[in-house]
């Protein structure tokens, strides 16, 4: 298996460009990381028109912190945890309960509307009920790192708040379950 | 199959979280103007400018994500209002009649989004309005543009708008 490399790795090589002058590396890192950061702040329960302005403002707190980033390629995590830390404090919660599962319990789904639900093929819809069915903690695991490459799984999730000594076991954990799941399912097909 | 532990990731999981990725990204798509707003805000936010808003378009169908396409647009800010007018030369290139105030200010097109390095950038085209604040932008090669107003005073912020595509 080819291994990809690591969107902290690209991030951190364009974020050092930048920090070094050249400022026409930041748009590409912008269109490098806002995938990823818009799916962060939509796994943390903010509608849509929400997380757009979450991402922006983590966007815009990099500007004024690009110099407490020790290590460039952190930039990626940095941001993770800015917009989930954003989310939060427009959610109105402590900052405290981010670390703990609370919220997972608590919080309405997020689920497609109409129109997007129109656009999924049989396939998808086969697997969106399977991933509506895993607990909160595993779906927004899962639909994050899926914008990630393989070598930044463990970071992501770190940033995400799962406790440091579970991260691999809970992703694993979340993929079997999914996995298992689909298994058992005779309307799922494994190749699309 | 059960997956004890990191290790144990193996080709299945990847197609796996791919299939996730397609589903996310269809069922719930990111705006397909934010990365171009997030650099609007850091190109405002790093030349220390101020933003302007598109207040009306031709087609009267105020957008705020991405770029939006017609031929006539005006742009409101603090201290400037901008209105402009494209239209095709013969050539196929762009002409842009434009109204602003206050009057004599320097107006630049930038190409596309310009975004955080629009300090440095070069513009595709540079002129000053007259006292009436009327000023033609012509043979633009470009039809994807951002606006900047600057001023004669340099201690005043200029003005930028958004990417607009005539």
């Amino acid at each position: 298996m080819t291994i990809a490399v690591s969107l902290a790795t690209r991030a951190g090589t364009a974020f050092a460009a930048y920090r070094e002058g050249d400022t026409g590396r930041l748009a590409e890192l912008v269109d490098l990381l806002s995938p990823i950061l818009w799916r962060a702040a939509r796994a943390q329960h903010v509608c849509a028109a929400d997380a757009e302005e979450v991402v922006q403002v983590a966007w815009l707190r990099l500007l004024d912190h690009a110099d407490d980033i020790v290590e460039p390629a952190a930039v990626l995590t940095w941001l993770i945890v800015t917009v989930k830390r954003e989310a939060w404090r427009r959610s109105g919660r402590a900052t405290h309960e981010v670390s703990t599962d609370l919220h997972d319990a608590v919080m309405p789904e997020t689920t497609p509307g109409p129109e997007h639900q129109a656009v999924l093929t049989e396939r998808q819809r086969v697997l969106w009920h399977h991933v509506q069915r895993l607990s909160p903690t595993c779906r927004h695991l899962l639909c994050v790192i899926a914008f990630a490459e393989r070598p930044d799984y463990d970071s992501v999730a770190r940033a995400l708040g799962r406790p440091v000594g579970s991260i691999g076991p809970t992703r694993g954990r979340c993929l079997a379950k999914l996995r298992n799941a689909l298994a058992t399912d005779p309307e799922w097909c494994a190749e699309p | 199959m059960i997956v004890n532990d990191d290790d144990a990731l193996d080709l299945a999981d990847e197609a796996l979280l791919a299939d996730l990725r397609e589903l996310a990204e269809a069922a719930d798509p990111m705006p397909a103007g934010l990365p171009e707003n997030v650099k609007f805000a850091l190109a405002v936010r790093m030349l220390q400018a101020e933003a302007a808003a598109i207040t009306h378009d031709a087609a009267l169908a105020i957008r705020t994500a991405g770029p939006s396409t017609t031929a006539s647009i005006a742009f409101s800010g603090r201290t400037v209002e901008l209105l402009v007018s494209a239209s095709d030369e013969p050539d196929g290139r762009l002409r842009i009649d434009g109204w602003v105030t206050p009057t004599q200010v320097v107006i630049e097109a930038h190409a596309g989004a310009v975004g955080p390095s629009i300090d440095r950038a070069v513009p595709v085209a540079r002129v000053q309005a007259d006292d009436l604040g009327r000023f033609v932008l012509s043979s633009l090669p470009e039809r994807r543009l951002m606006f900047v107003v600057r001023f004669a005073d340099p201690h005043q912020a200029p003005t930028i708008t958004p990417v607009v595509e005539f």
